[in-house]
Parts: structure tokens; C-alpha cells; sequence
């Protein structure tokens, strides 16, 4: 959990997903992950959630994204097959932060993140095969 | 008119390019209505008020690279390339998009001017996402980044 300073001025919580809360929330949909590339992938969709988090808190190059911190503690992972995940957030606005507007610049939290962690990411999925 | 995707000026090159292309082949829906020093085809988003329709292209980097070979200076990148269409409705937004897919599909092969000609190869519809914007009041904009990819190899 780290604390991070809104756009209005107050002090919001944010919760960096570890791999237990991910683990977590797999199983609670009745999942599991299994050893080898399945875990590895696993490990890599875990990394983008948390560089994602990390990005939206303003940590990373983009501007920070927090102002009740909804976005940032919406960013989940969710396993659609066998080391398949996705990274995704649920709040209706992730769309207008991302890719801008007429009125707002773009964020860019998630693609500038793959771009950034791309061989990080492959070093996670490809470790041990 | 850009004719040759230049080793030093390549990032520049692709998108002028392309916004040259795009503004001299796509229909604008309100060429009657739009003042002579607005552009329908730009090359960032806009700063100051804009009637729309209008389309941008900016660079959306790169997720690939490779030299040439050990001792070479060549190099090989995959750009990619953000093409918004910002439009009143969806239908706009439908009509603009399937003409520009249809214009980069169309110039890969055309001898001398064509994307590959001037050194953009290999082109793919990487994907699009759709944001509907609220301006406020009754005005929407209906936009849709859609990202394209090209290889470029320059340094030869």
C-alpha cells in the first residue's frame, strides 16, 4: 500500500498488486495457475499491473493519473487460458487518461509501460523454458 | 511530398508522409465550410478550437529493432504510426476510417510515390480503440485511434 498525494491536494491510498493478491483473485474465479510457462506468464502479467500502477501514480515518465485514486487501484489481471492474462482497468475513464481527448493530453500509462518493459517482460515469460 | 524516408529524418519523414497522402486523397466532409487556414489533416493534436472532422497522425514509437548486421550501420525499425479520425458521429467516424484504410492499402504498390517506393514497408493494422468524447452541451466527438505499422530500414 503507498500513500500518494491527489490532484486536489489530500493523501490517497493506493495498493500495488503483488503475485499473492493476483493468486488471489484467480482463484476466487474458480482458476488456478499452473507451473512453468503458465506461471511465467503469470509473473509477467503481474509486472505490467505493477509498472501500470506504478506509472499512474506518477513514478514513472507519465503524468501522475490520482485523484481518488480509483484508477490506480482498478488496474487488475485476469487469466484468460492457459498463460494468457490481461491487464486491464474497469473504471470508464482509463479510456479518456490512456489515448486523451479534445480536451485532455494522452497519459499513455499502458502503452508506454509495455514499451518501456517490453524485454523485461519477455526475460519474465521466457525464464526457465 | 516527401519521396524517400530519409536515414536522419526518418520519424519525420513517415508521418509527413502520410499527412500529405491523407490530406491530398481523402474527401474532407466540410471542405465548403472550413477556413483556409485550418487544416484537415494535421500532424499533432490540436491546441486551439477546430470544427470538426479532422484526422492526425502522430508517431507512436517503436517496439522493434535490429542492426543490419555486426559490422553494419544499417538498421531496421517497425514504426508505429497513431492515425485519430475525430468525428461528429459514428457514421463519420466509420467512413473516414474505411477511407484511410482503404488510401494506405491502395499507394503500398504504386510505382515511384507509393508507401513502398519511399521506403515504408510491410504495412499492418495494428488495432483501434474508440473514444467518445463529451465536449459539453450536445457536442460529442467521436474519435478512433487507430494504429498502423510500417518496417523501415535506413542507414544503407
Amino acid at each position: 500500500m503507498v500513500s500518494v498525494i491527489g490532484t486536489t491536494g489530500r493523501l490517497v491510498n493506493v495498493n500495488i498488486i503483488g503475485m499473492a493478491e493476483m493468486i488471489a483473485t484467480i482463484r476466487a474465479r474458480n482458476l488456478d495457475i499452473i507451473e512453468n510457462s503458465d506461471l511465467n506468464a503469470a509473473k509477467g502479467a503481474n509486472l505490467v499491473a505493477q509498472e501500470v500502477q506504478e506509472s499512474i501514480i506518477g513514478n514513472r515518465g507519465e503524468p501522475r493519473s490520482v485523484d481518488t485514486g480509483r484508477f490506480a487501484n482498478s488496474i487488475g489481471v485476469e487469466k484468460l487460458a492457459n498463460a494468457e492474462y490481461l491487464v486491464f482497468s474497469n473504471v470508464e475513464h482509463s479510456k479518456f487518461l490512456e489515448f486523451g481527448t479534445s480536451r485532455i493530453m494522452a497519459r499513455r500509462h499502458f502503452r508506454n509501460t509495455i514499451q518501456r518493459n517490453q524485454d523485461k517482460i519477455v526475460g519474465e515469460i521466457t525464464i526457465g523454458l | 511530398m516527401v519521396s524517400s524516408i530519409g536515414t536522419t529524418t526518418f520519424i519525420a519523414d513517415s508521418i509527413i508522409y502520410i499527412r500529405d497522402d491523407l490530406k491530398n486523397n481523402i474527401t474532407d466532409p466540410i471542405s465548403g465550410k472550413r477556413d483556409s487556414k485550418e487544416q484537415f489533416v494535421m500532424t499533432s493534436y490540436p491546441k486551439r478550437s477546430v470544427k470538426y472532422p479532422i484526422i492526425t497522425i502522430r508517431s507512436d514509437g517503436t517496439n522493434f529493432y535490429a542492426k543490419g548486421g555486426m559490422q553494419s550501420e544499417v538498421s531496421h525499425y517497425i514504426l508505429r504510426i497513431e492515425i485519430r479520425i475525430w468525428a461528429r458521429n459514428e457514421v463519420e467516424r466509420d467512413e473516414l476510417t474505411q477511407e484511410v484504410l482503404d488510401r494506405l492499402r491502395d499507394i503500398q504498390h504504386t510505382a515511384t510515390t507509393g508507401s513502398i517506393a519511399v521506403g515504408l514497408h510491410d504495412l499492418r493494422v495494428v488495432g483501434w480503440a474508440d473514444i467518445d468524447d463529451e465536449k459539453g452541451g450536445d457536442e460529442v466527438i467521436k474519435s478512433r485511434v487507430l494504429i498502423v505499422s510500417y518496417r523501415v530500414i535506413v542507414g544503407q
